[in-house]
């Protein structure tokens, strides 16, 4: 009865044109949403590098200064912290900006046809932008206090990997839903506060009582934060069996985010 | 061969009362059972039409008749809930004006941005940038916001993206109504120069001496049905005859 059959046949077109024609377009995206946050103000993309930096210091004074806080042996404490926060907020900014990804952009769903899941995808790229920013205030940070990278830093773009494809994931999510519930971008911002505290961004892992530490390993985020603060300030010790479930779970996420963005695509348009 | 096959096409909306389904109302369902609020309303019924390759087909109707559904349907942002559709080959729209400009970037950056969501490629953008401009007339302003332009410049860029893409079917929606009298002959000779090439174009309109020169065939729609199919001339005559009777009466 409720029979549907949509076809739309275009030319054969080549995969490498196909893929070419979609990176471009999530580069545009991307590079409109970086250009959007800074455009009207004066310091423009400074602030990339400012806001971090700032964040780092008013941290560092609350956490060095009034609650003593330790982190890897042998490094700063706001070293140790702005390494943390710097892949913590790629995860979390990515997965801010991506809640509204579709809803921000209303106007383009309703009228032009292009694979939605594009949106989502620009906008971590977008995040990853900052993060770029970020890395860079951490290594004049690592500079200035004398701390030279750990022996196993060569990790960390496989590490990143991982964590980027976690977060597509989770960004699929929750961009999906929250076209159908706009309370998702309400909850969004708590969860990840409280998300930040379960993860080893303020403390490292070895801080942990023992008991609780087994439940760390089901947080990929924290988990991935973990090794590579480890591999870019500490020694950097691999853990093989850690690595493996995180990236299982991270892949797994991937998949399901794909499914349920995929599955609630047709009623986007009709919603907004 | 046909480039476009609708078969059997019904779409239905849901009109809801309130739209989020809240917290409290669930609670409230969960003590006495409320009738359904949702209503139901089908936007197009049983639509049935082919277009040739190579023909131009116009769409007409009242307001809420359902052609702006169908053309969303053509292009693909909405889904139908009943029928087959097929349509053969690259397509391009203009469905609203500015629809993925942003009013903050220049005319340059929305050029490739729109020509990227339309489905060009960097490099094909870039090729064809000069061309684009120069259509639009806007050389002196393309580096300005596009917040500044007219909504007559507007319309001349996003004619002149919409139209680069060289498509097999160009969507067009009302949109050639914005600019003067000049831009709209314009238009209207670009769209000539397509058709010899063998574009397609869908086009809604009220004005029915657009759709009478640029179209070969017409729909029109009414309440969501098909009232008229045929050569454009003779629908476009018989919708003036029934609008003329209905303005007399």
């Amino acid at each position: 009865m409720e029979k549907v059959e949509v076809y739309f046949i275009e030319e054969k077109e080549p995969v490498k044109h196909r893929v070419r024609r979609y990176y471009d377009l999530i580069m545009g995206l991307a590079l409109r949403d970086v250009k959007m946050r800074y455009q009207l103000s004066i310091l423009g993309l400074y602030w990339a590098v400012l806001n971090p930096l700032l964040m780092a210091l008013i941290w560092g004074f609350v956490f060095v200064h009034i609650f003593r806080a330790q982190g890897i042996e042998g490094v700063p404490y706001v070293v140790f912290l702005f390494c943390g926060i710097t892949f913590w907020n790629l995860f979390s900014t990515s997965l801010l900006s991506a809640a509204n990804c579709l809803t921000g952009n209303a106007s383009l769903l309703a009228k032009l046809y292009f694979p939605r899941v594009i949106l989502p995808a620009a906008s971590v790229v977008a995040r990853v932008v900052d993060f770029g920013f970020s890395l860079l205030v951490l290594i004049i940070l690592m500079l200035i206090n004398n701390v030279s990278p750990g022996p196993k830093w060569w990790w960390v773009p496989l590490f990143v990997v991982i964590q980027l494809i976690f977060t597509l994931g989770m960004a699929y999510i929750v961009a999906a839903l929250n076209v159908l519930y706009r309370d998702v971008n309400q909850i969004l911002g708590i969860l990840l506060m409280l998300w930040m505290y379960m993860s080893p961004v303020l403390y490292t892992i070895e801080q942990v009582p023992l008991n609780l530490r087994k439940y760390f390993l089901f947080n990929p985020i924290g988990q991935l934060i973990n090794m590579e603060s480890s591999a870019i300030l500490g020694s950097g010790q691999v853990d093989g069996y850690a690595l493996g479930i995180t990236a299982a779970i991270a892949i797994g996420i991937y998949v399901v985010g794909l499914v349920i963005f995929r599955y609630l695509e047709p009623a986007f348009a009709e919603v907004m | 061969m046909d480039i476009i096959e609708v078969q059997g096409l019904w779409k239905k909306f849901r009109l809801r009362q309130d739209r989020a389904e809240n917290i409290s109302t669930l609670f409230i369902n969960l003590f006495r059972k409320l009738p359904n609020l949702d209503k139901e309303l089908w936007a197009l019924k049983d639509i049935n039409f082919t277009v040739q390759e190579g023909k131009s087909l116009g769409i007409i109707g009242a307001n809420g008749s359902g052609k702006s559904t169908l053309l969303k349907i053509l292009t693909g942002t909405l889904r139908p809930t009943r029928g087959q559709i097929t349509v053969r080959g690259r397509r391009s729209s203009l469905i609203e004006l500015g629809a993925g400009f942003h009013p903050d970037f220049s005319g340059r950056d929305n050029v490739y941005l729109n020509g990227l969501i339309l489905g060009m490629s960097r490099a094909q953008i870039k090729k064809k940038f000069d061309e684009i401009v120069a259509f639009a007339e806007l050389e002196q302003f393309i580096d300005v916001p596009v917040k500044y332009y007219s909504s007559g410049m507007q319309a001349r860029l996003g004619f002149a993206v919409a139209t680069a893409v060289e498509p097999e079917i160009l969507i067009v929606d009302e949109v050639l109504a914005v600019g003067d009298g000049n831009f709209q002959q314009k238009c209207l000779t670009r769209i000539r120069e397509m058709q010899r090439k063998g574009t397609s174009i869908l086009l809604v309109s009220h004005a029915m001496k657009e759709i009478d020169t640029v179209c070969d065939e017409a729909l029109w729609l009414h309440k969501g049905e098909v009232v008229r199919f045929g050569k454009a001339k003779e629908v476009v005559r018989e919708y003036q005859i029934n609008q003329g009777r209905r303005c007399a009466l």
